[in-house]
């Protein structure tokens, strides 16, 4: 790699695909069994956001996964559109990890393998919805925190983004080295090319465990925990205005909602 | 040893606290009742006098106020000073733009437990339980924090907002901090308003009109627009709609969308799946009308009505202009 360039990073998540588990209501069991899995739909857009700053300004991403084995198919995918290289954080003493013990894991893996002058990641992920990793890595790394963004501009120094807040856009800069979550309007994810299905299968993805990491006992616990799952209670029956003369069903409708003071 | 305090995090907008710091802001009275803690809200602003009026009626017994202007990688440093100085056991922080990287941040910062985006939060002897939708919040979580200081997040319109109480006050504490250099990495270069997104901003509207998989198509849509203008309230959909390209995504109501707590919601052509029931539950009043008897909306609406919305919302337009004169 040039003298110069860029070092980049992309975080991945496999995430179970939502709309296939069942859920027993009786039991609040969950059945995860023959659920399929994918990369965070949000992730493409960050693999995406990372390769046009490499391409701009010379530079090689890497991709990044904290999870099983079959999170490596995840990493295969972020090569076969154009990632160089991909490392797989796994041990049994992550399992479990709240958001604080991730990050901590996230963190000493990009000081083992970093510096990186770019840290891309999905805004957020589709099972947990907590979007905290950007934030808490960022500020775990001392790195520049630019999050949801929707558009991206490469500056001189850094990256410059859009994002929707409210009633309009906020536009928010930063210098490298910064970490930048990207939601899924940012950008249209390239398709894999013919090299990158090849670079794919012979990727060999390099697995770090605690061993090569020597996190403390330490930073890897997780102050929060999940106690059980649980239906959400059931609301109680309303009273049904009959349908079959509009006329009168409004007439009633509105004398009822005027009564609440409704509008 | 850290005392039962709960803290809530004020953010401002033009010196007037966000409805949802509001909404916490009672919460945190209700929840601190129940034990020996008080009930505080944070201000990190230059003016704070407007929004700290409203914390002490809204139920703060008392409130800190730090004279500094707020963005997220300073004050997620302020609240780690004050954390240290001041040992609260919970920190409430609204899911807002700025909101969530504060929570993140500080949770960074105080290396704490963070539960973001609850619906419910509960204290018992045994610990602080958080409550928050998963799996498309066809199955809530519980989530246990034991060690404080501990963070929670809480979108707008989780909580129902009361009359606040005029007049009452509490005690005031100003605290200086320093910000040092190096901690401001990032920043806000400006805010551009967009109408789009301004006819999107349904957290806060009082009357919801709300389109489901019932209303057909983008052009169905006119009539759900027309009654809410004659209303004064906004339009919503549920995510059928939204996926069917009808209506943009800012307007998707439910658990991957808006949570909204209007004073009145109307549903057409919605089921009442429960992602986007749980979006509208805190709402006043609930009306639904459909064509499906066995719509699971009924189960939920305080006012129901089998019919075809077609019908249905043209005559409830015609009807309300003629009361509103």
């Amino acid at each position: 790699m040039k003298e110069g360039a860029m070092k980049i990073l992309v975080l991945l998540k496999e995430v179970p695909v939502v709309s296939e588990i069942r859920i027993n209501r009786q039991y609040f069991t969950i059945d995860r069994s023959g659920v399929g899995k994918m990369m965070n739909p949000a992730d493409r857009h960050a693999i995406e956001a990372a390769l046009v700053l490499a391409n701009a300004r010379g530079g090689e991403v890497t991709a990044m996964t904290m999870g099983p084995e079959s999170s490596e198919s995840i990493l295969r995918e972020a090569v076969s559109l154009g990632v160089k290289a991909a490392y797989r954080l796994t041990d049994k003493v992550f399992a479990g990890a709240d958001t604080l013990a991730t990050a901590a894991v996230l963190k000493a893996a990009i000081d083992a393998t970093g510096p990186y002058d770019a840290v891309f990641c999905g805004a957020s992920s589709i099972d947990g919805v907590t979007g905290q990793i950007p934030a808490k890595l960022g500020t775990m790394l001392g790195y520049g925190i630019l999050t949801n963004a929707c558009k991206i501009e490469i500056t001189e120094a850094g990256l410059t983004i859009d994002r929707k807040a409210g009633t309009g856009y906020e536009k928010l800069t930063a210098s490298f080295p910064l970490v930048c979550s990207v939601t899924e309007d940012a950008n249209t994810p390239r398709k894999p090319s013919i090299k990158g299905r090849t670079m794919s299968k012979r990727l060999v993805v390099e697995v770090l465990d605690n061993e090569k990491l020597q996190i403390p006992a330490e930073s890897l616990k997780s102050p929060s925990k999940v106690i059980g799952l649980f239906p959400p209670p059931a609301l109680e029956k309303g009273q049904m205005i009959p349908g079959e003369d509009p006329e009168a069903a409004v007439a009633e409708l509105v004398e009822l909602l005027q009564g609440q003071a409704a509008f | 040893m850290s005392n039962q305090n709960i803290w809530v995090f004020f953010e401002l907008s033009d010196g007037r606290p966000k409805r949802v710091c509001l909404e916490m802001m009672q919460k945190a009275k209700a929840l601190a009742e129940g034990s020996s803690g008080k009930a505080a809200a944070v201000i990190i602003d230059p003016e704070p006098e407007e929004a700290s009026k409203a914390a002490f009626e809204n139920g703060a017994d008392q409130v800190l106020v730090v004279r500094q202007k707020f963005f997220f990688e300073s004050a997620a440093y302020i609240l780690e000073k004050l954390a240290a100085k001041y040992e609260p056991k919970i920190v409430m922080i609204g899911a807002t733009t700025e909101g969530r990287d504060l929570a993140a941040s500080a949770s960074a910062r105080l290396h704490c437990g963070i539960a973001s985006e609850c619906t419910d939060v509960v204290i018992t002897g045994s610990g602080v339980f958080w409550i928050r939708p998963s799996y498309d919040g066809r199955l809530n979580t519980n989530i246990g924090i034991e060690e404080a200081p501990m963070i929670g997040t809480f979108k707008p319109g989780i909580f129902k907002l009361e009359e606040p109480a005029a007049g009452r006050s509490g005690e005031l504490y100003e605290e200086t901090v320093e910000v040092p250099a190096g901690v401001l990495l990032t920043q806000l270069l400006g805010f551009t308003p967009d109408d789009e997104l301004t006819k999107a901003n349904i957290e806060d509207a009082e009357i919801i009109v709300a389109g489901g998989r019932g209303v057909g198509s983008k052009e169905g849509f006119g009539q759900l627009y027309e009654l809410a203008a004659v209303l004064g309230g906004s339009v919503g959909a549920s995510r059928a709609a939204v996926d069917e390209g009808w209506i943009g995504k800012d307007y998707q109501i439910g658990i991957t969308g808006k949570t909204v707590a209007p004073r009145l919601y109307i549903g057409f052509g919605i089921s009442g799946a429960l992602p986007h029931v749980n979006g509208i539950k805190e709402s006043d009043i609930i009306v639904a009308v459909n064509t499906d008897p066995n719509a699971p909306i009924f189960g939920v609406a305080n006012y129901g009505i089998v019919a075809d919305l077609n019908v249905i919302c043209p005559a409830l337009t015609k009807k309300v202009r003629e009361m509103k004169g």
